[in-house]
């Protein structure tokens, strides 16, 4: 009876070391995780400066953005904030007998709607990572919203801000 | 007798059973705690209003009568009916400008026949952080499209062309 018993301890003493590993396991992989996410990038963390655009916007979009704003991506995350809004003319070629012909829309009611907007992440091997993970790219289209908007925006540019 | 205590034996639980237990028992409670949580939080509900547009409505479509195709104070839901969007507030219609040349240069001169409708809308909106602003959570987002009805007219693909939040009302 006796020897049964020390038998199922010393088994459940395994069992306890086992879920202790297993914890163990967890909370090492999140602190390594943590590191590669904030602490690897933190030596390198900057700030960019990004410019994105988009053509042939209804001009009174331009009343529901503002300096200072928020830009979110869609599943809700902090993206960055905007440094500037512009609405730009927004030109409009046509082609007549052979040749084109450019001119730009009425500005009052298109435009060219550019963003300037800050960024925190790091450059690795001449890729900017958002946040540390999300590369960004000359060329890339995004959809950004702010509390009033919905932004189709094609980035520009991408710059170092100096600090 | 003998084979029945070895058999509850058996069965019973040992210290490290419990242990899991208390842990599963745990992380079940804290889920649910952070559910709570965020149900909980009471969001603020703001009065806005935003402007749709629909570009190009070919107006010998509707017998001549573009403006009179929305009532004043319409209701404004989802196209298949089930959330509602707001009401209508104004409504008017813009001529329709094309690009074409003239002389060498580009003007933009009126449509025959095509005009852009313009729907005001009010409505009140549920606001969270990075979640914009949500009626009948639906996001309303000057930029966007999205298929109305407005009273008795399908409006598909309009365009949301402008936002603005209004009061706080709770």
């Amino acid at each position: 009876m006796k020897q049964h018993q020390r038998t199922k301890r010393r088994g459940s003493i395994l069992d306890l070391f086992l879920i202790l590993l297993f914890l163990l396991c967890i909370v090492g992989a999140w602190i390594r995780w943590q590191e590669l996410v904030w602490h690897g990038v933190g030596e390198s963390e900057t700030t960019v400066e990004m410019i994105a655009q988009s053509d042939g916007v209804d001009t009174r979009i331009l009343s529901c953005l503002s300096a200072g704003e928020r830009l979110y991506t869609a599943s809700g995350e902090l993206f960055g904030s905007v440094r500037s809004v512009e609405g730009k003319p927004h030109s409009v070629i046509l082609l007549e007998d052979g040749a084109f012909v450019q001119g730009e829309w009425d500005i009052s009611r298109q435009c060219r709607l550019e963003i300037h907007a800050t960024l925190t992440g790091a450059w690795r091997d001449s890729v900017f990572l958002r946040e540390g993970r999300y590369p960004i790219a000359v060329g890339q289209s995004v959809v950004l919203y702010t509390e009033c908007a919905e932004l189709h925006l094609k980035i520009v540019k991408i710059m170092s801000v100096s600090p | 007798m003998n084979t029945k205590k070895e058999k509850k034996r058996q069965f019973s639980l040992t210290w490290v059973d419990w242990v899991l237990l208390v842990l599963g028992v745990s992380v079940l409670l804290l889920g649910w705690r952070y559910l709570r949580g965020r149900q909980s939080v009471a969001l603020p509900t703001v009065s806005v209003e935003y402007l749709l547009c629909l570009p190009a409505v070919k107006v010998e479509d509707f017998d001549g009568d573009v403006d009179g195709l929305i009532a004043k104070s319409a209701s404004v839901t989802t196209a298949n009916g089930t959330a509602s969007l707001g009401r209508v507030k104004r409504v008017w219609s813009e001529a329709h400008l094309t690009p074409t040349i003239k002389d060498g240069a580009i003007l933009f001169v009126e449509t025959p026949g095509r005009v852009d409708l313009y729907v005001f809308v009010e409505a009140n909106a549920v606001m969270r952080q990075g979640d914009g602003l949500r009626v009948s959570d639906i996001r309303i987002a000057a930029g966007g499209t999205g298929d109305f009805r407005i009273g008795n007219f399908l409006a598909n693909g309009a365009k949301v062309v402008s936002v603005r939040k209004g009061a706080l009302l709770s």
